[in-house]
């Protein structure tokens, strides 16, 4: 089975949107879950319109890792997905990125293709202010990768005091950790741009993301002096 | 570059902090991260505190056992990479800028050119963040309800 995470703080936009492309992944045992945290919108309602079988949770405003962390908590799949409540999933993604986890036991995480779009909706004037590649390319986010469960767990959980890069953090971990991971050629995450996107809305926790850089450097350096004879 | 030319951080792109006595640096745009060495930390300094690049080799050579040459020479080569990677830009030198303080010349600290070492390995993670000209007319600001945290600021 596939658990399907996704956290959502006033989602109530983009999350039927974000639902429905899970519900159309050719795949048989999926379960989808929605961690609410702490939304004051309408996201509870939204996620009921959507349809198909999501369970919801909600857990008092705590961020992003936390959410993710609880639903891993509550998942039952031997592979673990993460989305976030405005992006969408390509058709194949699941199908995609579990073919090479079920092939070969050996690998922790498989990861797929990434383009942006801006939001349709949007006015023309706030459209034509992203600057972006409409390139697709390889990314380890949110999204875009399929983890083994067995492997979350020896990596552990998400950094709940990162209020950013708490995903680039974990895969960061799950590296110096020896987690092998499989790129797939198939764009598996449609990533949406609009206001509210938490780099947006929340530039004063991009500095989180020099921490995670820090952390990062002293893992490497201890291994590599560790290493040494 | 002449001596009087003015520097400032290339910010929103970069972002920076020094974190357990070492500076990190991260071009958020590119998603390159960069990291240095003590004069290195201490020259960043300099430049938040608008300094021209005469000012940074006079406060350097205060901190730093070199010759005035040898310092002015390397932190012109170092001001020029950071130019390069674009983690600064010329900046007009403002009317109200306050002199350096320089620091009681105590025991000098032995001298090094600074050197920056830049990594692209976390290049797909870091440069995701999205990016919206509208830095000029000031970012969005988030209405309340969509976040607790921050308070209401008039445009």
């Amino acid at each position: 089975m596939i658990s399907v995470i996704i956290p959502c703080y006033n989602g109530e936009r983009y999350i039927g949107d974000t639902i429905r492309s899970v519900l159309r992944q050719r795949r048989d045992a999926l379960e989808i879950i929605v961690v609410d945290d702490g939304s004051t919108d309408g996201s509870r309602e939204a996620v009921a319109a959507a349809g198909g079988p999501v369970r919801y949770l909600k857990q008092p405003h705590g961020g992003a890792a936390l959410a993710r962390n609880l639903g891993v908590q509550h998942s039952r799949g031997g592979l673990v997905a993460f989305l976030d409540a405005d992006d969408l999933w390509c058709d194949s993604a699941l199908a995609a990125l579990s073919a090479p986890l079920e092939r070969d036991p050996a690998l922790g995480m498989a990861v797929g293709l990434m383009e942006q779009f801006v939001s349709p909706e949007l006015e023309d004037g706030v459209r034509h202010g992203f600057r972006f590649s409409p390139e697709r390319v390889v990314a380890r986010m949110c999204g875009t990768v399929l983890l083994r469960r067995s492997e979350f767990d020896r990596v552990g959980g998400f950094s709940p005091e990162l209020r950013s890069g708490e995903f680039t953090d974990w895969i960061l971990r799950a590296e110096a950790k020896g987690v092998r991971f499989v790129t797939v050629s198939e764009l598996v995450l449609r990533r949406r741009l609009h206001l509210t996107n938490h780099g947006v809305l929340r530039r004063d926790a991009r500095q989180d993301y020099l921490k995670v850089v820090k952390a990062a450097l002293d893992r490497r350096r201890a291994g590599d002096a560790g290493a040494r004879p | 570059m002449k001596v009087d030319d003015v520097f400032r951080v290339n910010s929103p792109r970069v972002i920076f902090e020094n974190i357990d006595g070492e500076l990190i640096l991260v071009h958020m745009e590119k998603g390159a991260y960069y990291t240095t060495d003590e004069v290195g930390a201490a020259l960043w300094d300099l430049i938040g505190s608008h300094c021209t690049a005469g000012e940074i080799a006079d406060a350097l050579a205060s901190q730093f056992d070199a010759s005035p040459d040898e310092i002015e020479a390397a932190t012109r080569a170092f001001l020029t990479r950071l130019m390069d990677e674009e983690l600064i830009v010329p900046d007009e030198a403002a009317d109200d800028r306050a002199t350096p303080r320089r620091p009681l010349p105590i025991a000098k600290r032995p001298f090094r050119a600074p050197g920056l070492q830049s990594y692209q390995d976390m290049q797909d993670m870091l440069a995701l963040d999205p990016i919206h000209d509208v830095e000029a007319a000031g970012w969005p600001v988030p209405r309340p309800e969509d976040d607790p945290s921050i308070s209401t600021r008039s445009a």
